[in-house]
């Protein structure tokens, strides 16, 4: 039973375009996938409830169209952001080579936001390939098999209430 | 062509083409519906009540505080339909009291234009790097 409070936080993916953003998302609101790449354009909102605890969170969940560079991204978008999912896909390097600098240019929009980096199309490679990614993160993920999935967004709502 | 029958086209086709394609909405300080055109969905129902039964994107917007914002390409659900809007808010104050206007305009038939030229851009991208990494 819900005793505690219903809070209401804004939650963006970011990353390059065709990392699993937009798959991501659908996997952990509408628990379906599917192969086929369709580019998102401008964002895409949806919305998810989670319970922490005594306490309901509505999650929105701002799926933001893939850039090379967040700083091409309408920083309008990010306005009232209370946590951050970065996205990569482990099987292109181009997509986490420049995650750091990218953090970096949206924590300065977003100060005191927590960030979570996710590697993305974990079921794309074998172990030893992942082990060799030269870049660190917080949840290896796979929207097609939806390993970690839940787990990402749960944990970023926790950070976000902390 | 009579003067009065262009007026009458103009009018027929600003109806069509620009009234239908935007929802107006006036909302007060906690973001209760005070008054709408009612296009694209009726919010008479929902007068008094707050925008984010309807539009829960909304909170996150209204509250940042700024007078005017514009988010250009928006996707999202509304009544179970995915709609595509260009959403602008501007926020004003009248007689000690704030209040925001929203215009949500229809963009479907631009978003559709986009989405051809930004997946062949993007499919394009991503098979030239997975081709250069197979090598």
């Amino acid at each position: 039973m819900i005793t505690g409070k219903t809070l209401s936080k804004k939650v963006i993916l970011i990353g390059n375009f065709g990392v699993g953003k937009t798959s991501l998302t659908r996997q952990f609101v509408y628990q379906k996938f599917s192969d086929e790449y369709l580019t998102t354009l401008g964002v895409k909102i949806d919305k998810k409830v989670v319970e922490i605890g005594n306490d309901l969170v509505n999650l929105m969940i701002w799926d933001i169209a893939g850039e090379v560079s967040q700083t091409r991204v309408n920083t309008s978008y990010y306005l009232g952001s209370n946590g951050i999912i970065y996205v990569f896909d482990v099987s292109r390097p181009s997509t986490y080579e420049q995650m750091e600098i990218d953090i970096e240019y949206v924590q300065k929009l977003l100060p005191n936001v927590p960030v979570l980096r996710v590697a993305n199309k974990a079921d794309l490679l074998t172990e030893e390939q992942i082990a060799n990614i030269s870049v660190s993160y917080d949840f290896l993920c796979s929207a097609k098999t939806s390993h970690n999935v839940e787990e990402t967004f749960l944990k970023l709502t926790q950070a976000m209430l902390s | 062509m009579a003067k009065s029958l262009y007026i009458d086209l103009f009018e027929k086709a600003h109806q069509d083409f620009v009234q239908e394609a935007y929802l107006t909405i006036l909302l007060n300080e906690e973001a209760e519906v005070l008054c709408s055109n009612n296009t694209l969905i009726n919010l008479e129902p929902f007068y008094g009540q707050s925008v984010y039964t309807v539009f829960p994107f909304l909170e996150h917007l209204l509250q940042i505080g700024i007078p005017e914002l514009s988010i250009n390409l928006l996707e999202a659900n509304l009544n179970q339909k995915n709609i595509k809007y260009r959403c602008i808010i501007k926020s004003f104050e009248k007689e000690d009291s704030t209040f925001f206007f929203v215009i949500l305009q229809n963009v479907e038939w631009h978003y559709q234009e986009l989405f051809r030229i930004q997946q062949e851009r993007n499919e394009a991208v991503i098979s030239k790097e997975m081709a250069i990494l197979k090598k």
